[in-house]
């Protein structure tokens, strides 16, 4: 196994698209050095719940609303995710309960406010490894990105600077009948860092079983899709440049063309989801 | 479909007298008076611009005021615009989803005709329905 210069931002609950970064790269013998896990203290929900029944209180209420959401989550992802993978044809288990200590010589938890924190700020300043993949949510702010040095790679679903913003991969699926991932170097605006390398890809047929609502269908080609082709190309990125991954070669965007889109209004979304799936 | 040019031309005239054009503030119920006039002045870039930043003060604030300062902030005194101005809004950008083939548009029309309904608006409910038709179209043949 061969251990990258890199260093992996993912949530205290590693999310889809970690797990198929963790588990793409593990299968394809690379690995980072180490995962920073994201341990955000003061969700606005809890800092909502706090004023009401004090902080301790509200975390337990937010953790139990999280495990119930999860749950329910999982149940119908578990019922469209066989499907999936026989549509696509990938092996990962997104659903399985990882290990982050097995994709890595070192795992970090930081608890933080916001990536404004200025410990977690003066942890990454101090930070030997530079170059981080980023696999956790939320807007990354200037005061991280402005860090002397430091390099954040993102991987976004859709052609930039065509296709920025949220939902890319319903953007890209709609525009251009095709699914199209970018991955960038971050800098302070949305989507628009520096190019290290584009694909696209032919959107694959999707077959299910059974019918499933719209939304569930969203939420699922989210988590698995997105999430695998994802790792398609940090895959493609790897094989080509496992050194200096700090320093690889990148085209500007120009800030005029394109557009950044929205969230997708469901009405939007269902009519997309349901050409993209055959029942 | 008269009747709503009608009302835009009363809301046009009342604008023009009380608001007065400030090039540090962005004036909306103006800026889609002008539009919905074709006024000649109007730079295409310019309305473009503009339009796009509307559609994001949508998708991010579910809201439209009506002054924002130079760098996109709603002034502090400012209030949301009135929901006849907002289903003028909603056709504008039903009309240039129609012109443009821009989903832009038409998911921005979207999140404001629900805005619209869910706050109770006293503004006819027919128009909502044609607006609703409208965008069920469009979803339709653009998607």
């Amino acid at each position: 196994m061969q251990y990258l210069d890199l260093t992996l931002f993912v949530d205290h609950r590693p999310g889809f698209s970690a797990i198929a970064y963790l588990e793409t790269m593990k299968a394809n013998g690379v690995l980072p050095k180490k995962i920073i896990c994201l341990a955000f203290t003061r969700a606005r929900r809890v800092q909502q719940l706090s004023y009401v029944f004090g902080q301790s209180i509200a975390h337990r209420i937010f953790d139990q609303y999280l495990k119930r959401q999860q749950k329910k989550m999982f149940k119908f992802l578990s019922e469209i995710e066989y499907d999936i993978q026989q549509s696509v044809g990938y092996h990962i288990q997104f659903l399985k309960k990882i290990n982050l200590k097995e994709y890595t010589q070192t795992v970090e938890t930081i608890y933080l406010d916001s990536y404004k924190d200025k410990n977690f700020l003066n942890y990454i300043q101090e930070e030997e490894c530079k170059t981080f993949l980023y696999a956790s949510s939320g807007i990354v702010p200037a005061d991280l990105l402005n860090i002397h040095g430091i390099k954040i790679i993102h991987i976004h679903p859709g052609i930039v600077p065509e296709v920025k913003g949220s939902d890319g991969l319903f953007y890209s699926y709609l525009l251009k009948g095709k699914l199209g991932y970018s991955v960038f170097y971050m800098n302070s605006g949305i989507d628009t860092g520096d190019i290290i390398l584009q694909k696209e890809w032919e959107f694959p047929k999707l077959y299910f079983r059974k019918y499933y609502n719209d939304t569930h269908l969203y939420k699922a080609i989210l988590a698995f899709i997105d999430s695998y082709y994802r790792a398609q190309i940090l895959l493609i990125l790897l094989q080509k440049n496992t050194q200096n991954l700090e320093a690889l070669s990148c085209i500007k965007q120009d800030m005029q063309e394109g557009k950044t889109y929205f969230t997708m209004h469901p009405k939007l979304r269902s009519c997309i989801v349901r050409r993209m799936v055959q029942i | 479909m008269s009747n709503i040019t009608e009302q835009y031309v009363s809301v046009a005239k009342y604008c023009d007298e009380i608001y007065a054009e400030d090039s540090t503030v962005f004036d909306t119920y103006s800026f889609l008076c002008r539009i919905v006039h074709k006024d000649q002045t109007l730079v295409l870039e310019e309305v473009k611009r503009k339009l796009e930043i509307l559609c994001k003060k949508i998708d991010v604030s579910k809201r439209v005021y009506d002054y924002y300062t130079s760098d996109g902030k709603p002034l502090s005194n400012a209030k949301p615009i009135v929901s006849q101005m907002e289903i003028t809004l909603c056709f504008l950008l039903l009309d240039l989803t129609k012109s443009k083939k821009d989903v832009m548009y038409l998911n921005s029309a979207c999140k404001l005709l629900d805005n619209s309904l869910g706050t109770g608006t006293k503004y006819p409910q027919a128009y909502y329905e044609i607006a609703s038709k409208k965008l069920e179209t469009l979803c339709n043949t653009l998607i």
